[in-house]
């Protein structure tokens, strides 16, 4: 039977990571979409620009997806660590 | 490997006379690219276009057009047979080509040129029927209308004072169309057809001089005019003889369809070549662009591989019979085309590289290093033994059909079969197949659980993120060595060093804190690292400006983005594994149980694997593109263009 405080503390821990990760992602996924739209535009009108090259342009906002999702582990792996749930 | 191929520049004159069969020569190998002469610095003359270019691109608009009218007439395939031809390779009949100018001249006026007349006659025919048919759709929606009335047309014609105005109306208009009819001091509603229907026909008759007045008050209504036809007799004997006609047209049109089709059959491969002949010869011209001349001699440019030089110039020998002049000339790197030439397995991913950008002629070609990471990178993501091995038999399939058809479709079946396997490899590892529908015999295989509760007493989960974050740390360090030697190949030592070596100085420092201040290695170790930060900030600062500790985040950022490969790994076995469960409830279900659960087996495992396929691609590319290659990697080369067009539909006979 796990302590209730802790079950309560740990549910809220995952709410957080999901809101942590939900959020970042879902923002990181908007700018990616207005920076994947330009430089589509971009690859179209120049030769010189390749697939390569649209893919790095439309990438770079996507990091804080990344950013986002390793908060969420850390939120679950570091503090749920810490409360003993794991061992 | 490693490296572009070399290639080497020769400037070539010839005699005007031996020019056309020295180009053919090269142009047959396809082993040279030209390139345009300087004609100021060789005080050369250019060239203009001759009768044969002028006849090449003639004929092929000939051609084009042949094509164009007679495509649509192609009976349209089916399903079964649209997929035979998108998968296999169609055998084609491959026909000489012909020798001389002389001869394909003849070709163009013999073969090609009746077929378009043909065409031609075939298309005018094709429009007659259809302005004919429009004509007589038009009659029969207007007798249609008529159909009702027991009247001969030619009775409304022919009147000297009153003009007869026939239209369609909505019945709710019909009140004030009549007053407008009484209004008017010399008109009657002559008749009122098509009782309680959603449109009536009325015939009004209307003095000369002012129907055009009473016209366009009807018009305020939903009032629309309709213009009689040229027939005369009762509009529903005339609708039969209307529909008869109709059928005959239809009848016509179907005929000509099938005579255009019949003539496509027959005369496509012969077109086909005579069109490759055409381009070839045109392509073969195209030097002539480029080329300058003088009184008595031709002179253009190539690169050309320096493994096939001997054969461009054994090429040379034998096509002006020893009459020629090359010499190899200096040039600059960034005029030099690139070609890779990377052996057997590895050639496969100079596909991917060629989605960034070739490297520049004596820049580093990073192609093994894709071939060897970017499988493991797939695996990684994927992950499952199940949708590899399907994904593994989808591309060995596609590579033996669709392949077939080209290089590129080749090599990517290629990179993403082996990524397949890798998928495969790391699924048994992992234990995932369609998520965890193995069972204990997958289970019993597991090395590394990522979703277990603990390996070798650390948290698997942890541990599987600290394989993901080991394997990045070599991936960007490989990155920035390759960055420090291009650095150093420029000659830019300073870049060499604040804006490359900087960042191994910085993790030696974040290595040295974490050994000091979390693994207990002493105070020493501590102070070690914060003074390679400080060392690491300040070479940023150099080679950056005041934004220089932008780049400390950014290598941190660039590292952390590599733990995304376990986020797709993981995330495509919870999703299997989703679904499982929810097909597990599903067969609960009374009566209709198995269906469902079949139902959500095979769609989530589809719509998981399709999207797991995708994205194994995609992430493990942008780590190349993105975190790889922004040390080092430029990509601006400009792809090697052998002066040539491959022979589909012709064939020429070995001598």
């Amino acid at each position: 039977m796990i302590d209730p405080d802790l079950a309560f503390g740990l549910g809220l821990m995952a709410i957080g990571a999901g809101i942590g990760v939900g959020v970042a992602a879902g923002l990181s996924a908007i700018g990616q979409g207005m920076t994947t739209a330009a430089a589509v535009g971009a690859v179209t009108e120049k030769d010189d620009y390749s697939f390569g090259k649209m893919v790095v342009l439309s990438a770079i906002t996507e990091t804080q997806a990344i950013y986002g999702f390793v908060t969420a582990m850390m939120i679950i792996f570091v503090l749920a660590l810490g409360s003993g749930f794991f061992t | 490997m490693f490296k572009p191929a070399r290639v080497r520049k020769y400037s070539v004159a010839v005699l005007q006379k031996d020019a056309e069969k020295v180009l053919s020569g090269l142009h047959e190998e396809g082993i040279v690219e030209t390139r345009n002469v300087d004609l100021k610095a060789k005080k050369l003359e250019a060239f203009e276009a001759g009768e044969r270019e002028k006849f090449a691109a003639f004929s092929l608009t000939k051609i084009k057009r042949a094509f164009a009218i007679l495509s649509p007439f192609e009976p349209k395939k089916s399903l079964p047979e649209k997929a035979k031809e998108f998968l296999f390779v169609e055998k084609i009949e491959k026909r000489r080509p012909a020798e001389t100018f002389q001869e394909l001249k003849k070709l163009v006026l013999e073969k090609a040129d009746p077929v378009l007349k043909k065409a031609e006659e075939i298309e005018e025919k094709n429009r007659e029927l259809h302005e004919r048919e429009s004509s007589l759709r038009e009659e029969t929606a207007v007798l249609e209308s008529l159909k009702d009335l027991d009247m001969e047309l030619q009775t409304f014609r022919g009147f000297e004072n009153i003009e007869v105005i026939i239209g369609r109306i909505s019945p709710e208009f019909m009140e004030s169309a009549q007053g407008e009819i009484s209004r008017a001091e010399n008109a009657s509603l002559l008749k009122a057809l098509g009782k309680n229907k959603k449109e009536k026909i009325i015939i009004v008759a209307a003095g000369t001089d002012e129907s055009d007045a009473l016209l366009k008050n009807l018009k305020k209504t939903d009032f629309s005019q309709i213009t009689l036809p040229e027939l005369e007799g009762k509009p529903a004997v005339l609708l039969k003889k209307t529909a008869a006609e109709l059928e005959k047209t239809e009848k016509e049109k179907k005929r000509v369809a099938e005579q255009a089709a019949k003539l496509l059959l027959e005369n496509r491969g012969e077109l086909l070549a005579i069109g490759e002949m055409l381009e070839i010869d045109k392509s073969v011209f195209s030097a002539f662009a480029g080329a300058g001349k003088t009184e008595t001699t031709a002179s253009f440019d190539v690169f050309v591989p320096e493994k096939k030089a001997e054969a461009m110039l054994s090429i040379l020998e034998k096509s002006s019979s020893g009459r020629f002049y090359a010499e190899q000339v200096k040039f600059e790197e960034k005029e030099a085309p690139i070609l890779l030439e990377n052996p057997g397995f590895i050639k496969n991913f100079e596909f991917l590289l060629k989605l960034y950008g070739l490297p520049e002629y004596n820049a580093i070609d990073p192609t093994p290093f894709m071939a060897f990471v970017f499988p493991v990178f797939y695996g990684l993501a994927l992950a499952d033994i199940g949708y590899g091995a399907i994904l593994a038999a989808l591309m060995a399939f596609l590579h033996f059909t669709w392949g077939r058809k080209s290089d590129s479709i080749r090599q990517l079946t290629n990179i993403i079969f082996v990524g397949s396997i890798m998928a495969v490899l790391f699924g048994i590892v992992f234990g995932s197949f369609f998520g965890d529908a193995g069972g204990e015999a997958v289970k019993a295989m597991i090395i590394i659980d990522p979703l277990g509760k603990t390996f070798m007493g650390v948290n698997a989960t942890l541990f599987f993120f600290g394989i993901i974050l080991s394997i990045a740390l070599l991936h960007i360090n490989l990155g920035i060595v390759f960055g420090i030697l291009e650095e150093l190949r420029k000659k830019n030592i300073k870049g060499a060093i604040t804006d490359k070596f900087a960042n191994i100085v910085l993790e030696a420092g974040a290595l040295f804190c974490v050994l000091g201040q979390l693994l207990g290695f002493g105070a020493v170790f501590l102070y070690a690292g914060l003074a390679l930060l400080a060392l690491a900030l300040v070479l940023f600062t150099i080679s950056g400006g005041l934004l220089g500790f932008m780049r400390m985040t950014g290598l941190l950022g660039n590292w952390l983005s590599y733990i995304r490969l376990a986020a797709l790994g993981m995330s495509t076995t919870i999703i299997a594994m989703a679904v499982n469960r929810i097909a597990i409830l599903a067969f609960t279900a009374p009566f209709v149980g198995f269906i469902a659960a079949g139902l959500i087996l095979l769609l989530g495992h589809t719509v998981n694997f399709l999207f797991g396929m995708l994205s194994s691609f995609t992430h493990p590319l942008r780590l190349h593109f993105v975190e790889f290659f922004g040390f080092f990697y430029e990509g601006s080369g400009k792809e090697f263009r052998p002066y040539t067009i491959k022979r589909k539909f012709t064939k020429k006979e070995v001598e």
